[in-house]
């Protein structure tokens, strides 16, 4: 697990993080959202070890981290602008951390490589982003860690990719419990891969959730009641935290046990009623905005 | 996978990530050395003689790739700091800094000392092939490598320092000279504020002793130093700085905030020891520069000018390095306090120095610190050098020696009572209107302290203050200094003595007997000369002892005055005569110089040739300049104006008139059978009648 307490980090008195305690459990992925300037990439290098926090601790599976290469051993880390060795090619790459990772994967590395089509022998410097960002994803899967830290690495890959690289993650998790933290500005490219979402914003944890939970414990109930008395004596006893009106048609956020509300509403014998699913960002818009933010203003 | 075996390979990877440099040492070092080698021995034997010299220490080529090569190494290996980039990529790697640094620092010396082995092993083998291989080939050539290795860690280490400092490539430029110069820059303005406003200050207070006591603040001294003179004693020190670098070069590595990538200094405790130490160093400078166009023609005025320019000279080092500092020239007055405290510090520093106020012509040092002395009075015994015989480890020889540095005068009691008249004289001289009143003469002196420091000062004495003067003079550490060459040349090495009395002259050659025992004459005759017959009479002869060691040849000329009895005698049992028993024939021509000064006699160029006579090496140039300055004299009354003059010995290396005035007479004797002409010069009373020439 990697666990982060208390972390503040300033840049030449800029507040970076503000006392972000976090944990992330292994086998998960985890995706860690925000605007520009969160603090999302400064928490990622934290937990790689790259820089050392002004305070609190971070550690991976209980070990301090930074300038601990038995917790970094654990850890690889991909950088939102990654560095590629001078003329490297990506097999120079795979010997240069096949010379750090001692549980560096080089034959599935070469076998991956040539299953999305990437020369071998050519430096990366003449790849497209997206060729980068593809040896940067197989170079961190195949180097054998625990964890994988990934700031803003989906962004850029196409569909296609984005689906390579989701079975590849898959693949690894169910094998061998690989547990991604992917750091992304864009909730969307996120939802569909992450088991566990933290929002920071301002270089604070503002929540993190497993999304499982949230998307069974909100829910999104759409009404047509004969009167407003119905409707009152409906949603009386319910956790309503939003609700929309469009003529007759009524539409609630409900925290709850899905089954017990719509047992509720249906003894209550509306005109009509459906449960509907939430999009990620329905979900975080609703837990946002009881936490008193906008959260059109925090994430895209 | 072993730590070891990791270790390695991240050796072999980071070698792999430098092999550019790695093929530039191969091609600077091991191309063009071997190539000139292999040139020379296939040249003609001069060259063959000149083949140490290629492998030696003072070879500039090896100083200049080892230093470029310590440049790009340092960079190549870490200048990887410099970018955010590039510290994400290795410092999340598994590897602690401490090996990370290890291997970095011992790559860039493996790229440095392979190439320099490889070339040293083939250069040896081409002179080998040749014939010409000896000792003395691998004695200088494996000296040159222990030199220039060193010399490499040294200035390799420093960079490594400069880097980690810094936080990008510019500012790394900037630090490196600030670790390279900052220490010659303090010692050299400090020296010319002291050459600008002290009265005493001495040209012998070389930069080279203070940079020397603060060698351990000048890495690049060490490799300077050791260039030139590639000591032992110098060379562990420079190890023992290595090392020292070293622990605060991985210390810095080991706690550089990774965020410091791209920044001006990448730790911010740094950048006020950068900023004030430059500022007040500009301010001082710039301070100095205003004096020396304004302040120094007006004297006894407030030195309005050269504060303004130190002023000006801290605002703008502060507004440069702010604005360095913040990538922005709107920040250039940020950190007003340290701005205003570094010209306070600067303003305060000028005007100590303008005012003396830290009494520096008026130190003398309290006679129980004081270990011994050296005096120079110029022109009582030459202008500054001396002649010994100095053996060294691998060399022997006539040197000349500079006297403050070689005179050691530890009788205290009897040299301070000089000193103090010294320092007393001084303060008067400067004080009557800055202006030369009387035969003032200068006085050159190096106090050596106890505590192992010397310092040199220049005074001013009224006259040569002969009470207080005899009694130094007449010492036996004084004279040995003085008349080192007397005093230690070997009497084996002796090959001709010529004594000379005006055109009387004569060389002889001695047994070894005779030559030992003209020198231990010499020796208690000279040390018998007192300060008065020295000053108020001219040598009544002089005496040339040609020299030869190691097939060089020297001559120590030694004057003779009236009470060396003994010296004279035994010159005379040998054929010398200090009769005047010249024949004028006609065919001589003469040049008159009214009314000198003296100062000159030692100007006249030439050589001894073996048969005792002097040779001019003047040339035309030098006949042409006397003839403009000289009284033209008819020929008719050349012999009359010559028997007027007296037959003494000006050849006296070191005589001087003391400000006495003569007439001087140049006589050109042409020498049967070849064109060209002996030169004889002589003193004229100036009382002498000479009322016949205007006649």
């Amino acid at each position: 697990m990697i666990k982060a307490e208390n972390i503040t980090k300033r840049f030449d008195g800029i507040l970076a993080t503000d006392r972000v305690s976090v944990e992330i459990k292994e086998g998960l992925v985890f995706g860690m959202v925000g605007t520009n300037g969160a603090g999302k990439s400064t928490l990622l290098r934290m937990m790689a070890g790259v820089l050392k926090a002004d305070e609190g601790t971070i550690t991976i599976d209980d070990r301090p981290v930074y300038e601990n290469p038995a917790a970094k051993r654990d850890v690889f880390y991909i950088s939102d602008d990654a560095y590629y060795l001078n003329n490297g090619t990506p097999v120079d790459m795979a010997d240069y951390y096949g010379a750090v990772y001692a549980g560096f994967h080089r034959k599935r590395y070469l076998e991956l490589l040539d299953q999305l089509g990437l020369p071998l022998c050519r430096k990366v410097s003449t790849f497209s982003k997206g060729m980068k960002k593809q040896v940067s994803i197989l170079l961190g899967v195949c180097a054998g860690t625990k964890y994988l830290l990934c700031d803003e690495t989906f962004d850029g890959l196409d569909p296609v990719m984005r689906q390579a690289v989701k079975s590849i993650f898959a693949k690894e998790i169910t094998e061998r419990g690989l547990t991604p933290v992917l750091a992304s500005h864009n909730l969307r490219e996120l939802e569909d891969i992450c088991d566990h979402i933290g929002l920071l914003h301002k270089g604070g944890v503002l929540l993190s959730r497993d999304l499982e939970e949230m998307r069974t414990g909100i829910h999104k109930l759409q009404c047509v009641f004969e009167d407003e008395e119905q409707a009152s004596r409906v949603l009386l006893g319910l956790e309503v935290i939003a609700k929309e009106r469009r003529g007759r048609l009524q539409t609630f956020t409900v925290r709850g046990v899905r089954e017990e509300i719509e047992a509720r509403v249906a003894a209550a014998e509306p005109v009509f009623f459906e449960m509907l699913p939430l999009t990620l960002e329905e979900i975080f818009i609703s837990e946002t905005e009881v936490a008193g933010y906008d959260f059109k203003k925090l994430i895209l | 996978m072993t730590s070891r075996s990791s270790f390695f390979k991240l050796m072999w990877e980071d070698l792999r990530q430098r092999l550019w440099t790695i093929v530039l040492a191969f091609v600077v070092f091991v191309l063009p050395v071997p190539i000139i080698i292999a040139m020379m021995v296939t040249s003609d034997d001069s060259s063959v003689r000149d083949l140490p010299q290629m492998l030696q220490a003072q070879n500039v080529w090896f100083v200049i790739v080892t230093v470029t090569g310590a440049l790009i190494c340092a960079v190549s290996g870490f200048g990887y700091l410099f970018s955010k980039k590039k510290v994400d990529f290795f410092h999340a790697l598994p590897v602690k800094r401490t090996r990370s640094f290890l291997i970095r620092y011992l790559n860039g010396v493996l790229i440095y000392l392979v190439p320099y082995l490889v070339m040293l092993l083939v250069s040896f083998l081409i002179i080998a092939v040749s014939g010409n291989f000896d000792t003395e080939v691998l004695c200088t050539a494996m000296q040159g490598f222990v030199v220039h290795f060193l010399g490499y860690l040294i200035v390799y280490t420093t960079f490594i320092l400069c880097v980690v400092a810094a936080g990008n490539l510019v500012v790394f430029f900037a630090v490196s000279g600030w670790c390279f110069g900052i220490t010659a820059i303090t010692v050299y303005l400090y020296n010319a504020f002291e050459s600008a406003f002290f009265d005493t200050y001495s040209y012998y207070s070389d930069v080279y002793s203070r940079l020397h006591a603060l060698r351990f603040l000048s890495p690049g001294y060490f490799y300077v130093n050791t260039v030139i003179h590639p000591e032992t004693s110098m060379l562990l020190q420079e190890l023992l700085c290595t090392a020292i670098l070293f622990a605060v070069a991985l210390l810095l590595y080991r706690i550089r905030p990774s965020e410091g990538a791209g920044k001006a200094i990448a730790f911010p405790e740094l950048k006020p020891v950068f900023r004030v130490s430059a500022v007040v160093l500009s301010g001082s400078c710039i301070g100095l520069l205003f004096y020396y166009m304004a302040d120094s023609y007006r004297e006894g005025q407030l030195p309005g000018w050269m504060i303004f320019g130190t002023i000006l000279g801290v605002l703008l080092g502060h507004m440069f390095i702010e604005s360095v500092y913040h990538y922005d020239i709107r920040k250039c007055f940020a950190h007003k306090l340290s701005m205003f405290v570094c010209t306070a510090v600067s303003v305060t520093f000028v005007l100590l120095m303008r005012y003396d106020v830290v009494g520096y012509d008026r130190y003398l040092p309290d006679r129980k610190k004081l270990a011994s002395v050296a005096i120079d009075v110029t022109g009582l015994d030459g202008y500054g050098n001396i002649l010994k015989y100095v053996e060294q480890k691998d060399d022997k020889g006539i040197e000349n020696i500079s006297k403050i540095h070689e005179m050691s005068l530890t009788e205290i009691e009897t040299v301070y009572p000089y000193l103090e008249t010294l320092v007393k004289d001084t303060e008067e001289y400067w004080d009557s209107t800055r202006k030369v009143h009387g035969n003032w003469l200068t006085v050159e002196v190096a106090y050596r302290l106890k505590n192992g420091k010397t310092v040199y000062r220049m005074y001013r004495s009224a006259g040569l203050r002969e009470e207080v003067l005899a009694p130094v003079y007449e010492s036996p550490e004084y004279k040995q200094c003085q008349y080192a060459g007397v005093y230690t040349i070997p009497a084996e090495t002796l090959q001709t003595v010529t004594a000379k009395y005006a055109m009387n002259q004569i060389a002889m050659r001695m047994s070894l007997e005779e030559k030992e025992e003209l020198l231990e004459i010499l020796q208690r005759e000279v040390g018998r000369l007192t300060l008065e017959e020295k000053t108020k009479n001219v040598p009544v002869a002089s005496l040339t002892m040609s020299v030869v060691i190691a097939s060089r040849r020297s001559t120590v000329d030694v004057p003779l005055y009236a009470s060396y009895t003994e010296t004279l005698q035994f010159l005379e049992a040998r054929g010398f005569s200090t009769e005047k028993n010249y024949e004028w024939t006609g065919d001589e021509t003469m040049s008159l110089f009214w009314n000198y000064s003296g100062e000159d006699t030692n100007s006249v160029e030439g050589y001894y040739s073996d048969d005792g006579s002097f040779r001019m090496t003047g040339g035309s140039n030098y006949d042409a300049d006397y003839n403009r300055e000289g009284l033209e004299v008819k020929p008719e009354d050349w012999q009359a104006v010559y028997e007027l003059c007296d037959w003494e010995a000006l050849w006296d290396y070191g005589y001087t008139s003391m400000g006495k005035e003569y007439h001087r007479v140049v006589l050109d004797i042409p020498v049967p059978g070849y064109n060209s002409y002996e030169r004889y010069i002589f003193r004229l009373d100036k009382n002498a009648d000479l009322s016949f020439l205007f006649d």
